[in-house]
């Protein structure tokens, strides 16, 4: 595997440490918040609790 | 220190006076398990305002009004708050009337007295208020001139009990009998015409015999607008701009770059990102449809209907709404579960929330119905929904027969009035649910892809041909498991391994792991007895992580533990079941 310049190399960092960073925070951050599952309605409690915080 | 208490149905506006009036909120949940809180605030240096969940009445053994009492009880509350609903006099009096039992004064709050008057119903407040011998403050949107009459009331702490109540009202009929006649005497209806338009609606919509067909057919509406005439084409353009334009064209700008790196962009980003982004403009449409019916006020009564078959099936009122918004998303449904008061019906239904086919399993159903099972696309969807459902049934008389039997607790709510659905406001909601399902490719989808085609490309020894990586390695493993389903090759193992992270991510694995357009290469791995196998594995195994952590968070380890077991071999059987009857059936061996 020849890398062609280093900004091929740093890119890709780059992209896979993002990546993990965002694994990881989802991870973390599971059940805490607004799930985005896009059934934003009022009988949802993570919904409303979103809809408070917005105000 | 003054102390308030702030009460009302649910539904009211009891939340919005809440958040316009108090100045520093806290959430306080002294209910342990419970998710039922209530709120304190701060109206002034001086008062202190408690905000409670929406009760209809004080003489059940609810916890949201269970703990209303408590408080009055244990607590010194200088006034409690009614807000009360003027478009709704006669539901609403009665929680005022046994308020009037607690010996503290109360404030009414006669909220949406404009609605109420644009609908034909013009309350005499003044009247009402002598009649209550309670002291009535009338407001529409709550504004400051509202704030500043009812902080002037709150400051000048001249509070007196309501004492103008007749003392033979002891019973529920002698408390609505009352009610109607203080109607008769304050309210004065011209023209009743919304809620007449909605009770004409609802003879018909929530008839005894049509309501059933006229909700199947709107489902199937529902699903041909989304499948067939509007989601399926746009998905269709889409598909065709990112493989026949934009990946060649990204191929010819990368063209003098390194082949890894390339393949990096093309194989594991932009193949990833495509497979579940085409299906943007059916999810799009799918939501814009939903909003309408829930804005229009149809949902709700589509709860209703929904509770009654639940109830045939052994689930009780208070499950229904959790499992409901499992359609959505488990991990909410699972919150919302939380507000169960008994324990065992509350484990029950967490345990059951998962089979409900969650949005995020809609872009796989899709990516293998247009591919197998082309113009019958609608059926399938119907039919992953229909499994889910009664899969759910199936286990709820299962887990009724293991464990002893649960209080009963019905399912209450209110039923809106029919709507227009305000435009502008079906468009914003359609964006933020889309925006959702954007930011989900953008983080979840897109780092997943990079990881699959990093462990689908490397090896200890470097960069490896597909069939000798880390990830080859991995599902070939564990793939004997799935061999008698029908699905049984490394690529798919590893997808239902990558699936946990969140089930959309199989859509986004399997375009990183065939690569190209998924239409033309994953024929040659499944056949349509096979493709339906695996969509009911999808439907039917382990939670995705997030649904696992909230079972362990909220509920138990031992619960994340056995949704996890229980579940994969729910989708093995019935998998196995679907794969060689099918084959039987169909192939003939």
């Amino acid at each position: 595997m020849a890398f062609k310049n280093w900004g091929e190399l740093f890119i890709t960092a780059a992209i896979i440490i993002s990546a993990v960073y965002i694994i990881y925070k989802r991870i973390r951050n599971d059940g805490n918040q607004c799930r985005s599952c896009g059934s934003c309605s009022r009988l949802c409690p993570r919904y409303k609790d979103k809809k408070n915080k917005a105000k | 220190m003054t102390v308030c208490a702030l009460i009302g149905n649910p539904n009211v506006g009891q939340e919005t006076f809440f958040n316009n009036i108090a100045s520093v909120q806290q959430k306080s949940d002294e209910e342990g398990n419970s998710k039922i809180d209530k709120q304190e605030g701060f109206i002034d240096n001086n008062t202190k305002i408690v905000a409670f969940p929406g009760i209809y009445s004080i003489d059940t053994n609810s916890k949201a009004e269970a703990m209303f009492i408590d408080y009055i009880k244990e607590n010194k509350v200088d006034l409690i708050i009614n807000i009360v609903n003027a478009a709704n006099l006669e539901r609403n009096l009665y929680l005022t009337l046994q308020l009037t039992k607690l010996n503290v004064p109360i404030l009414v709050i006669l909220n949406t007295v404009h609605r109420a008057k644009k609908i034909g119903i013009h309350v005499d407040y003044e009247n009402l208020s002598d009649k209550l011998g309670i002291e009535i403050i009338p407001v529409d949107k709550l504004n400051k001139h509202h704030i500043k009459v009812i902080h002037k009331y709150i400051q000048e702490n001249s509070f007196s009990l309501p004492n103008a109540l007749p003392e033979n009202i002891n019973t529920e009929k002698d408390a609505y009998s009352y009610i109607e006649e203080i109607i008769n005497s304050c309210v004065n209806v011209k023209g009743y015409t919304l809620v007449n338009i909605t009770e004409k609606i609802d003879r018909i919509v929530l008839n005894k015999y049509l309501a059933y067909p006229i909700f199947i057919c709107i489902i199937y509406l529902v699903f041909k607008i989304v499948f067939s005439w509007i989601g399926t084409p746009l998905s269709d353009i889409l598909r065709s701009g990112l493989f026949d334009y934009t990946i060649p064209l990204v191929n010819t700008l990368l063209a003098h770059q390194s082949p890894w790196f390339k393949s990096l962009l093309i194989d594991g980003i932009i193949s990833g990102i495509s497979s579940v982004l085409v299906f943007l403009p059916v999810i799009l449409t799918l939501f814009s449809i939903l909003s309408f019916l829930e804005d229009s006020g149809y949902m709700n009564r589509v709860a209703f209907l929904m509770d009654r078959i639940m109830t045939m099936g052994g689930i009780s009122g208070k499950s229904f709404m959790p499992m409901i918004i499992g359609f959505g998303c488990s991990v909410p449904a699972l919150m919302a579960a939380k507000n169960i008061e008994d324990e065992r019906e509350r484990n029950i239904t967490a345990l059951l929330i998962p089979f409900m086919s969650c949005n995020a399993k809609l872009p796989v159903y899709m990516l293998f119905a247009t591919i197998f099972f082309h113009e019958r696309e609608i059926v399938i969807l119907a039919l992953m929904y229909a499994i889910g459902v009664f899969l759910a049934f199936f286990y709820s008389l299962i887990f009724k027969l293991l464990v002893k039997e649960t209080n009963y607790e019905p399912y209450i709510d209110e039923l809106p009035e029919y709507t227009m659905p305000d435009l502008k406001l079906l468009l914003v909601h359609t964006w933020e649910k889309g925006k959702g399902f954007l930011k989900k490719i953008g983080t979840i989808i897109f780092s997943m892809s990079i990881i699959t085609w990093l462990l689908s490309n490397f090896s200890f020894s470097g960069m490896v041909n597909i069939n000798e990586s880390f990830l080859a390695f991995i599902g070939k493993l564990i793939s004997p498991i799935f061999t008698p389903l029908g699905f049984g090759n490394w690529q798919n193992s590893v997808s239902l391994l990558t699936g946990l992270m969140g089930k959309e991510v199989i859509a986004g694995t399997l375009g990183v792991l065939y690569g190209g357009n998924l239409s033309v290469t994953m024929m040659h791995y499944f056949n349509p007895i096979s493709a339906l196998s695996f969509l009911v594995f999808i439907l039917l195994y382990s939670p995705c992580a997030s649904t696992i952590i909230t079972l362990k968070k909220e509920f138990s380890t031992k619960m994340a533990l056995t949704s996890v077991f229980y579940q994969f071999a729910t989708a093995w059987i019935v998998s196995f079941l679907f794969y060689n009857i099918g084959m039987r059936y169909f192939y003939g061996f």
